[in-house]
């Protein structure tokens, strides 16, 4: 378990994380978004023990950081933002050395270096020097840094940014395999993809935690209709006045053959309409809209 | 841990191809320097560059009376000398003829005499209208000197007498060199004077050799500084990069979340450039000793001492910089007040002021080159700049620990000095800004040596007043004093009877230590008068610090008053200064 009470980050007079109070539980995803500069580096590299608060506590596992840094540190593995390595040293020498910083005994070094470069997907660059790795590459290696001794507790700090689709794409999956059994904090600032993989969501901006809690319950406290795109057969005057008579449906938009529908609940629309459907979709905001409606402008 | 760390760091560095092109141009320079360094030293030996004549092999012709003996040995080595060995009438008709420049008549039992510790005399007969016979001369002379030194303290090494005091070397009753001037012929005389010491078995040639070389090996000894400080002040700014490059590229990110203390970081990067350097010096000295320019492996010990007080600077400017453009500009400053320091305190210690220049740790690099170093010696110029050095590591990593050194932004100096100021408060009590002052008038007596030191050496090469001196330290010891109730005025506002006040405790702070460090050193140098300076200090100058910063505190608590109040501070201690120096005159 790891808990933020009420955590401040002075940086001069400039407030980056502003009385933040989280508490996340073990084995569980959680996403960090908000807009850049919101704060989310900050609280993540507080987590990490490599900037220490203004105020406020963080404990971990019991354990408070500031007292008992190095053991906590210990349990997590880090992939900073902007995540430089040495350039001179081979991937392989890289992971090795990490590894035996983090206290992996020497005689499962190897055999960790080479799993972890086979998970993701470099073995056969192990004696490349990291001067050569494209940016890709680069991520790949720097995320096996961070796993390197096997921690409870991931932190990855924007691990996609500026990478191609494909390859941010693999390192989503990659990051879903981890799911099962870490803890994992995800910092974006790209909406879907904490949507896709956290089971929680930390929306900050200012400093300020905005809103703390699982997708879908963002979702229905922050959106209070869905909306549906139905298909029919064709559009009849009574399907229309039965609609209209139920107070929980609103039309949007009347096509030709299809309606926008607003409701809180599918089920009404579905008694209503039967086997007129020909086509349904769901086009309930996703939690951009709920994103953007807290913070109160898109992110780019 | 550290041992990985230095492991590592150090593979990165071996494998650095700048380090590497570093590295071979530091052999090449060293190669080079050892043969100009050789006949720099031969030169100086001859007095090829310490005499104001030019001239090289031969250029001075001149005679000697004698056989040949332990005397003439040593003068034969000169290459400057070309010898005529002749009778002492033959002799004076050259020098009349101006043929040869000087003319040395040895007693005919020299040798035996001089063994028996006996007195014998050798004369020296110039001729004033040569101008040769001038540089001839003094060379002569000069040799004749360090032979009698040698004599003396051979003499006084067989009787197992102590330490041979200073005025019976320089100034034995019976010795004095006269040049009585002729029309045509001048001449020196200078017996060497050994009466009434029995036989005894002695080294004697060893010791005699020893003394005369001394006197060139002082200097010699100072050019083998120059080679042997290079690696260090190369390998200073190497501690700078390691520490640097980690914040410019980025890197140190990875290192800060790692299950570390953050000082051990630091530790590592200090030990493994300390080993680099520990790996030349050793190869340097070795190296140096093989070929007979050291006489002494030993002084590997004070160059490694410099070697760590200049890493514990280059490593708190590491430490303390934002990127390299930053900390250029600070090693460029700090290298050459360093080198100022270093070597300006050898020159005293080559011109003859060992006890200013013996906190030096280079002063011991050429006692130990001489053989002429004790213990004491020793630790007078090992200790200071350790514990200088001890104080500058921990003061790095306390600010490595720091997290807006690597993430910004970055404290100035006074935000640190202020914010330790701040943990002095003791719960703002009403006493809190007196105990402020008082603490950082004790720190304020270090930070005034160091910058004495510093600054009073310049001042000493570009003027020579004493009244310059005497200014600058007032001015610097005042403002050391002040920073305390600068201090205490950022967290308390000070009304002027509080300020002070709060100057005064700074003042007795400082007035206190000053005391006690300078009582310690009088209790070493005149036990009997230890009390009573002490005591008379304690009143005097101890008054005048809390008066003169008491009256800058009221300047600091009426920001309006701090030009004219500051300046009367320091007036007044200049004027106490003055006086004191009066009395001493
Ligand atoms: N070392 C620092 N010094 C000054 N300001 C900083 C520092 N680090 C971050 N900030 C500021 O704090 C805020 C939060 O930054 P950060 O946590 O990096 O945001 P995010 O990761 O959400 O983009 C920003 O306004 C940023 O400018
Ligand atoms: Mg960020």
């Amino acid at each position: 378990m790891i808990e933020f009470l009420d955590v401040s980050k002075l940086f001069g007079d400039h407030k980056a994380l502003d009385n933040a109070t989280i508490r996340i539980e073990d084995g569980t995803t959680i996403g960090i978004v908000g807009p850049n500069g919101a704060g989310k580096t900050t609280l993540i590299r507080l987590l990490c023990g490599i900037l220490n608060p203004t105020s406020g506590k963080i404990i971990i596992d019991g354990l408070d950081l500031q007292k008992h840094p190095t053991e906590i540190k210990k349990k997590i593995g880090y992939l900073p933002e902007e995540p430089n390595l040495y350039e001179r040293p081979k991937a392989g020498e890289l992971l090795e050395y990490f590894g035996l910083l983090y206290g992996v005994p020497r005689n499962k070094i190897n055999q960790r270096v080479d799993e972890l470069l086979n998970l993701v997907g470099l073995s056969d660059r192990k004696d490349w020097r990291v001067s050569s790795f494209s940016k890709g590459m680069r991520q790949r290696l720097a995320i096996s840094r961070a796993l390197i001794h096997d921690p409870k507790i991931i932190v990855f700090d924007e691990p996609t940014m500026g990478l191609d689709p494909l390859t941010s794409r693999k390192i989503r999956e990659f990051i879903t395999t981890l799911k099962k059994e870490k803890t994992i904090i995800l910092c974006t600032h790209y909406m879907y993809e904490a949507e896709q993989l956290c089971d929680k969501i930390a929306i900050i901006d200012k400093g300020k935690i905005k809103a703390y809690d699982t997708v879908e319950n963002l979702k229905s406290s922050y959106i209070k209709e869905k909306t549906f795109k139905i298909g029919l057969k064709g559009i009849k005057k009574e399907i229309l006045d039965n609609i209209s008579s139920d107070e929980n449906l609103r039309i949007e938009e009347n096509g030709d053959n299809y309606l926008i529908i607003k409701t809180k609940s599918y089920e009404n629309l579905k008694n209503i309409l039967k086997e007129e459907i020909t086509y349904f979709e769901d086009l309930t905001p996703s939690l951009e809209e709920v994103f953007i409606k807290l913070v109160g402008k898109k992110d780019d | 841990m550290i041992k990985q760390m230095v492991k590592w760091e150090l593979r990165r560095l071996f494998k650095n191809r700048k380090f590497k092109i570093a590295f071979t141009l530091q052999l090449l320079v060293i190669l080079l320097i050892i043969p100009l360094f050789g006949s720099y030293v031969k030169a100086l030996e001859e007095g090829g560059f310490f005499n104001l004549s030019v001239g090289g092999k031969g250029y001075l012709p001149i005679g000697i009376s004698s056989e040949k003996n332990s005397l003439t040995n040593i003068i034969s080595e000169n290459k400057r000398f070309d010898i005529l060995w002749i009778e002492e009438k033959e002799g004076m008709e050259l020098l009349r003829n101006g043929r040869i420049s000087a003319l040395l008549v040895i007693e005919k039992d020299f040798e035996e005499k001089i063994r028996s510790y006996r007195s014998s005399s050798v004369q020296i007969y110039i001729n004033t209208q040569n101008p040769k016979s001038v540089s001839a001369y003094s060379e002569l002379n000069s040799i004749l000197l360090g032979f009698r030194d040698g004599a003396i303290e051979a003499r006084i090494r067989d009787l197992s007498i102590a330490t041979p005091n200073i005025e019976l070397i320089f100034q034995p009753p019976t010795t004095n060199i006269e040049s009585s001037q002729n029309q045509n012929t001048a001449q020196g005389q200078g017996p060497v004077n050994t009466t009434n010491i029995p036989e005894r078995p002695s080294n004697f040639q060893e010791q005699i050799e020893r003394t005369r070389a001394s006197f060139e090996d002082e200097r010699g000894g100072y050019i083998v500084l120059l080679v042997l400080l290079l690696p260090l002040f190369l390998s200073g700014g190497m501690l700078i990069d390691l520490l640097i490059s980690e914040k410019e590229r980025r890197t140190g990110e990875m290192l800060l979340a790692l299950p570390i203390e953050r000082e051990k970081i630091f530790y590592s990067k200090f030990i493994s450039i300390m080993t680099i350097i520990l790996f030349q010096l050793l190869f340097w000295v070795l190296a140096l000793y093989f070929f007979g320019r050291i006489a002494n492996p030993l002084i590997i010990l004070p160059l490694t001492i410099t070697a760590i007080l200049l890493l514990s600077i280059t490593g708190l400017i590491g430490v303390y910089s934002k990127n390299y453009k930053d900390s250029a500009l600070i090693v460029t400053v700090t290298f050459i007040l360093l080198f100022l320091l270093l070597f300006g305190t050898s020159t005293l210690y080559v011109a003859g002021l060992k006890e200013v220049a013996a906190i030096s740790p280079l002063s011991l690099v050429i006692a130990i080159e001489n053989g002429t170093y004790s213990l004491k010696e020793a630790a007078i110029s090992i200790l200071p700049s350790l514990s200088f050095s001890l104080v500058l590591i921990y003061l790095s990593t306390v600010l490595y620990r720091k997290d807006e050194f690597y993430f910004g932004p970055r404290p100035t100096i006074s935000d640190l000095i202020f914010e330790f100021a701040g943990k002095l408060q003791f719960n703002r009590k009403i006493f809190s800004p007196y105990i402020i002052s008082l603490i950082f008038g004790f720190i304020a007596i270090f930070i005034s040596i160091v910058f004495e030191i510093f600054f009073g050496i310049i001042t000493l090469y570009f003027t020579e007043s004493i009244f310059a001196i005497l200014l600058l330290w007032a001015t610097i010891e005042e403002f050391s004093k002040s920073i305390g109730v600068f201090s205490a005025k950022k967290y308390y506002p000070l009304k002027w009877h509080e300020g002070m006040l709060a100057g005064m405790a700074s003042g007795l702070g400082f007035a206190l230590l000053e005391n006690i460090i300078f009582t310690f050193f009088t209790l070493n140098i005149f036990p009997d008068y230890a009390v009573r300076v002490f005591i008379m200090r304690t009143f005097l100058s101890g008054s005048i610090h809390i008066l003169s910063t008491g009256v800058i505190g009221i300047g600091i608590a009426e920001r309006k008053y701090l030009v004219p109040f500051f300046l009367l501070g320091i007036l007044i201690h200049f004027v106490y200064n003055l006086t004191v120096l009066q009395g001493v005159l």
